[in-house]
C-alpha cells in the first residue's frame, strides 16, 4: 500500500477519534448544562444558565477530567 | 476566590483592560487594511481578512508570552498580567476567525469534509518546501481552543492548579506550531512578508525575556542563608521592609514573604493558591495580603482568605532578637494563626 494511502487511513482514524471525543464532550456538556452541574461541582448550584453556557466549550474540551470528578464526588456521597 | 462562580468578576480595571484590548485590535485591523490597500493594489478581500486576523492573533500571542517574564523582571508590568486571560480569549477569537476563514476559503468548497481536506489536500509531508503548513495552524488552534475554553475559575478549581497550569503551558507548543506555520506558509508563497520579520523579532524577544527572567529567578533562589544555633534563620531588620509591603526570603529552599503592616510582622508562604502568584510582591490592602496577579487575598496573621472564602496558605513563626528578624524554617499547617511580631513603626 502506498504511503499516501496509509496516511489517509491514519488521518481518517485520528479525525474519527477527535470527532468522537468532541461528540462525547458535547453530550457531557449538555448533561451539565441541563442538570445544573452541581454533581460535578456543588458551587454550580447557585449559578444561572448563563454561567453554564459560558463554561460549556470548556466542558466539551476537557470532559474526561470532569467525568472523573463526577465519579469521585459520587463515591464520596 | 471560591464561594460561588460568576461569569466575570468585573471591576473598573478589568473593564478598562478590555476596552484597551478591543480598541487596540480594531485600530490594528483598520491600520492593516489601510496599509494593504495603499501598498498592494492586487489584494483580494479574502487575503486581507486572512492576513489581518492572522497577524493580529500573532501579535496578541507575543504580548501574552512576554507579559510573564516582563513582570518578573519589573513589577511595573504587573497591571498587564492582571487580566491576561481576557487577552488570551481575544487572541483565540482572532486566531479562530483566521483559521475558520482559511478553512472555508480553501477547504469547504469541495465534496471532502473540510477538516479532512486540511490533512489530505496536500500530502507532501516529507517535503520542507511544500509541507502542508495549514495542519500546524489547525493543531495550534485546537490547543488555543482548549486553553481559551478552560480559562474560567471553574476549571482552575476542578482541574487543580497543577493540571490547569500544565494545560495552559501548552501555549508554548502552540507557539512553536504557529512559528512553523508562518515560516513554511511564507516560504511556499515565496514572500517573506512583514509577518515573517515580526515572527523572527518576536521569537528573539520571547526567548530573550524568558532567559533573562529565569536567570534573575535562579540568582534569587541561590542566595545563601545562615541559620542561628537554634535553627532559626536571620532574615532582615524590620526597617528594611516598607509598610504594607513584604520582603521575600529563601527559607529551606522555599520562598517566604515577611509582611510589615500596622507595626507588626507576619510571614506566609509566597505562593498564591490561585495560580501560584508571588504574594510577597503584592501589598496589604484593607488588612489583607493581596496577590499582585489576580487580587486573591489572605490574612497575614493566619494565611486564610477572609470569610466567606476558603483558601489557605502556610504560615511561619517569627521572632525579633536585637533588632533582627528571625524565621523558623518549619512551616505551620496551612491557615494556622501565628502571633505577629511587633516592631516599631517607621
Amino acid at each position: 500500500m502506498a504511503l499516501i494511502e496509509i496516511i489517509k487511513i491514519l488521518v481518517d482514524i485520528v479525525l474519527l477519534l477527535l470527532g468522537s471525543y468532541f461528540l462525547l464532550g458535547l453530550l457531557f456538556g449538555l448533561f451539565v448544562f441541563i442538570s445544573g452541574g452541581e454533581k460535578v461541582d456543588p458551587l454550580l448550584k447557585e449559578n444561572s444558565w448563563k454561567l453554564r453556557l459560558l463554561i460549556l466549550p470548556g466542558l466539551i474540551a476537557i470532559w474526561p477530567f470532569l467525568v472523573m470528578r463526577l465519579f469521585k464526588n459520587k463515591a464520596h456521597e | 476566590m471560591s464561594v460561588a462562580y460568576s461569569g466575570v468578576l468585573w471591576n473598573p480595571f478589568k473593564k478598562k483592560y478590555d476596552r484597551a484590548i478591543i480598541a487596540g485590535a480594531l485600530l490594528y485591523l483598520i491600520l492593516f487594511s489601510v496599509v494593504t490597500v495603499a501598498t498592494n493594489p492586487n489584494f483580494t478581500p479574502e487575503t486581507l481578512i486572512l492576513r489581518a486576523f492572522g497577524s493580529l492573533a500573532l501579535i496578541m500571542l507575543h504580548i501574552i508570552l512576554v507579559i510573564g517574564p516582563l513582570c518578573r523582571l519589573n513589577s511595573k508590568f504587573l497591571p498587564l498580567l492582571y487580566n491576561r486571560r481576557h487577552l488570551g480569549v481575544s487572541m483565540f477569537l482572532a486566531a479562530f476567525i483566521h483559521g475558520g476563514f482559511a478553512t472555508f476559503q480553501f477547504h469547504a468548497l469541495s465534496n471532502t469534509n473540510p477538516i479532512r481536506s486540511i490533512f489530505t489536500s496536500n500530502m507532501d509531508y516529507t517535503s520542507l518546501e511544500n509541507f502542508p503548513f495549514q495542519i500546524l495552524g489547525f493543531l495550534a488552534l485546537l490547543i488555543l481552543f482548549a486553553m481559551a475554553a478552560t480559562s474560567h475559575d471553574f476549571f482552575l478549581k476542578n482541574l487543580g492548579a497543577k493540571v490547569w497550569k500544565s494545560l495552559h503551558m501548552l501555549v508554548y507548543l502552540a507557539y512553536a506550531l504557529i512559528v512553523m506555520h508562518v515560516f513554511l506558509g511564507a516560504f511556499q508563497q515565496e514572500v517573506f512578508t512583514s509577518s515573517t520579520g515580526f515572527v523572527v523579532f518576536g521569537f528573539v524577544a520571547v526567548c530573550g525575556l524568558h532567559l533573562a527572567s529565569s536567570l534573575k529567578e535562579r540568582r534569587f533562589d541561590r542566595q545563601r542563608t545562615k541559620l542561628a544555633e537554634d535553627g532559626w534563620q536571620a532574615v532582615c531588620k524590620p526597617e528594611e521592609i516598607e509598610e504594607d509591603r513584604a520582603k521575600i526570603f529563601i527559607v529551606d529552599k522555599r520562598r517566604v514573604a515577611v509582611f510589615k503592616y500596622e507595626g507588626k510582622l507576619s510571614a506566609i508562604d509566597n505562593v498564591c493558591k490561585h495560580q501560584g502568584g508571588p504574594l510577597g510582591e503584592g501589598k496589604v490592602v484593607d488588612g489583607c495580603v493581596t496577590c499582585p496577579w489576580h487580587g486573591y487575598q489572605y490574612l497575614p496573621g493566619n494565611g486564610q482568605s477572609p470569610p466567606p472564602f476558603t483558601e489557605k496558605i502556610a504560615t511561619y513563626n517569627l521572632k525579633l532578637v536585637d533588632g533582627t528578624v528571625y524565621i523558623d524554617p518549619n512551616p505551620n499547617e496551612e491557615g494556622t494563626a501565628v502571633t505577629p511580631v511587633y516592631c516599631e513603626k517607621h
